[in-house]
């Protein structure tokens, strides 16, 4: 398998990079215009039923199809597919269905805020769903969960009802922030094949897409005067509706993997493509559709929350968080979880990003008189934590996937039994997945693996920053990795605790 | 209730985890006593399935908070 990347500079000139598109079956499947939509329709049915599951089946989570699913068996494969390929949940995004099918109906009129054009509000929600998973046990509630999915449905009804292209997808959905910001560590990009041949394109179909004018297919030059008297315009194919031109577009950050450029291309020139997994964290080209990662504090934060919040979230799992809280509640005199809660997030996603990341700036600027400032280096190196993070993310999900797998099987038949159809018998509820003591290698694997990602990154961009002295930017950063890597390792010990109420009742 | 057939099984409160199940025995006529290796801390929920003498089951539920380790 070669290695392929969009960026120049980490391209192999004389590998043939692999192709997912040009493999048999799957590849024709793939560059089929419905290929996404058939995709979606199971994965919406699924979806459906886990929400009425949820709503009005068992109240108890392991026997309930919205917290069997979401809780063990989406998140550990959303992860292990995130590894192992790129993003393809978006691709099979139920909630793109239903928007599509509304905008049938109702054409959005409005542009996405230009100051909402950023990953703000999305980081925020994605704090939001962390700080909800844990005040409102969404593990061990189905219908909190199944309210959670519907609140999704209406959220994205709403913004793409509203406003034009994927806003939706680019600045409020923090499931797509989590699949962007991991599937840069992913083995597979949607980038262009020849780039010579995008040179010599004179449509850019890849991102204005086609619409038929009267009753021609056309690609309409942007703002020409045909598209500007004729709004109501049959669009025929899209182009990328987060606005990233395959030229120019560089890794995965902000892909849905939809696909749409490659339907659009009239050239046959989009693939998607095998690179190095990490490598669009080591440059820092200018972007296209984000700009330069350097320069964006929101994505910078977001790579924290996500790094971060991977720790945060196997915290609210272990034992020690409950005598934690328990000592905080005491110390400021409350009952109520929220307050208490409130400060565990603000040491794991404020206080401790800001004091290890800021003592490392400071350190690299000191010991190896880095030009940037401490603001611009810490948003530069936030980014070599993402393999990290994501190490903790799949040591965290694939333990609940692994060990609890073909939970799935007795939990279906007995929905169906609720519904009078009766399958291989009585549910076995016995049934599970591998026992833990096989599931803990993988998961010192995982942070392991994350680690050297990290480790890496780290090395390419003190290079970079001190070509004189490399180590000198680069120990301060280790030292982070070393201390992240440590408490995830430690966590992954502990003894997993599994209250209903963190207060304990 | 007497000559009953109680199973019982305890959940996690998160699923995907295995759940434990035992048989309770009928130590004297209408009291059942069984065991159940809860094999992690938090809450639990304890299930019992009942079968009657006559064929009528009987499900039943109970939770467990703040289980620890001995």
């Amino acid at each position: 398998m070669g290695i392929h990347s969009s960026n120049p500079s980490l391209r192999s000139a004389d590998a043939a990079p692999f192709d997912l598109l040009r493999v048999p079956i799957i590849g024709g499947f793939l560059r089929w215009r419905h290929s996404r939509t058939v995709l979606q329709i199971p994965v919406f049915i699924v979806a459906v039923a886990m929400i009425l599951h949820g709503l009005v089946g068992p109240t108890l989570a392991p026997k309930n199809l919205a917290t069997v699913l979401s809780w063990v068996h989406f998140r550990g494969a959303l992860v292990l597919v995130l590894l192992c390929a790129g993003n393809f949940f978006c691709l099979a995004c139920p909630f793109m269905l239903v928007r599509n099918v509304a905008r049938r109906v109702f054409r959005p009129r409005f542009n996405w805020p230009r100051a909402l054009r950023n990953k703000w509000i999305s980081v925020a929600l994605f704090v939001a769903i962390l700080f909800s998973y844990e005040l409102f046990d969404l593990w061990s509630s189905p219908w909190w969960t199944a309210s959670l999915a519907v609140g999704y449905f209406v959220a994205v009804l709403v913004v793409d009802g509203f406003f034009k292209h994927a806003s939706f997808c680019k600045f409020v959905c923090p499931i797509g922030q989590f699949n962007f910001i991991a599937s840069t560590l992913s083995p597979l990009e949607v980038a262009v094949r020849k780039p010579a041949v995008c040179d010599r394109c004179a449509t850019k179909d890849c991102i204005r897409g086609r619409r038929d004018i009267l009753g021609e297919q056309r690609s309409p030059a942007a703002g020409s005067p045909v598209t500007r008297a004729m709004p109501g315009l049959v669009i025929l194919q899209r182009g990328c509706e987060l606005a990233l031109f395959q030229p120019r577009k560089v890794g995965n950050m902000d892909c849905t993997f939809c696909l749409d450029c490659v339907h659009a291309c009239p050239h046959d020139n989009v693939g998607v493509i095998s690179r190095l997994p990490a490598a669009e964290l080591m440059v820092d080209p200018i972007r296209s559709g984000i700009g330069y990662f350097s320069h964006r504090k929101d994505i910078a934060a977001l790579a924290i929350v996500f790094s971060f919040g991977a720790l945060l979230n196997a915290f609210g799992m272990v034992s020690p968080v409950y005598a934690l809280e328990a000592w905080l509640g005491k110390l400021l005199s409350v009952n109520h979880e929220a307050p208490v809660l409130g400060i565990i997030f603000a040491t794991f996603l404020l206080a401790e990003p800001a004091i290890l990341l800021g003592a490392a700036a400071w350190l690299t600027r000191a010991l190896g008189g880095s030009k940037r400032t401490l603001v611009p280096l810490a948003v530069r190196y936030s980014y070599a934590l993402v393999p990290l993070g994501f190490g903790m993310w799949l040591a965290h999900y694939g333990f609940h996937f692994f060990t609890g797998m073909l939970t799935i099987v007795p939990v279906t038949q007995a929905a169906l039994a609720s519904a009078g159809v009766h399958l291989l018998g009585a549910p076995q509820w016995t049934w599970t997945g591998l026992p833990i003591h096989v599931v803990r290698p993988m998961e010192l694997g995982f942070i392991s693996l994350g680690f050297a990602g990290s480790l890496l990154v780290v090395h390419h961009l003190a290079e970079e920053d001190c070509p004189t002295q490399p180590m000198r930017a680069f120990i301060p950063w280790a030292a982070v990795c070393v201390v992240i890597g440590l408490a995830s390792v430690w966590l992954m010990f502990q003894p997993m605790e599994m209250r209903a109420t963190l207060m304990g009742g | 209730m007497t000559d009953a057939h109680i199973s019982l099984e305890g959940d996690m409160t998160h699923a995907g985890m295995s759940p434990v199940v035992s048989e309770a025995k009928e130590i004297a006529p209408g009291r059942y006593q069984g065991t159940l290796d809860l094999n992690m801390r938090g809450d639990w929920t304890v299930l019992f399935h009942i079968a009657l003498p006559g064929g009528r089951t009987l499900d039943r539920q109970m939770i467990l908070r703040n289980i620890q380790a001995t």
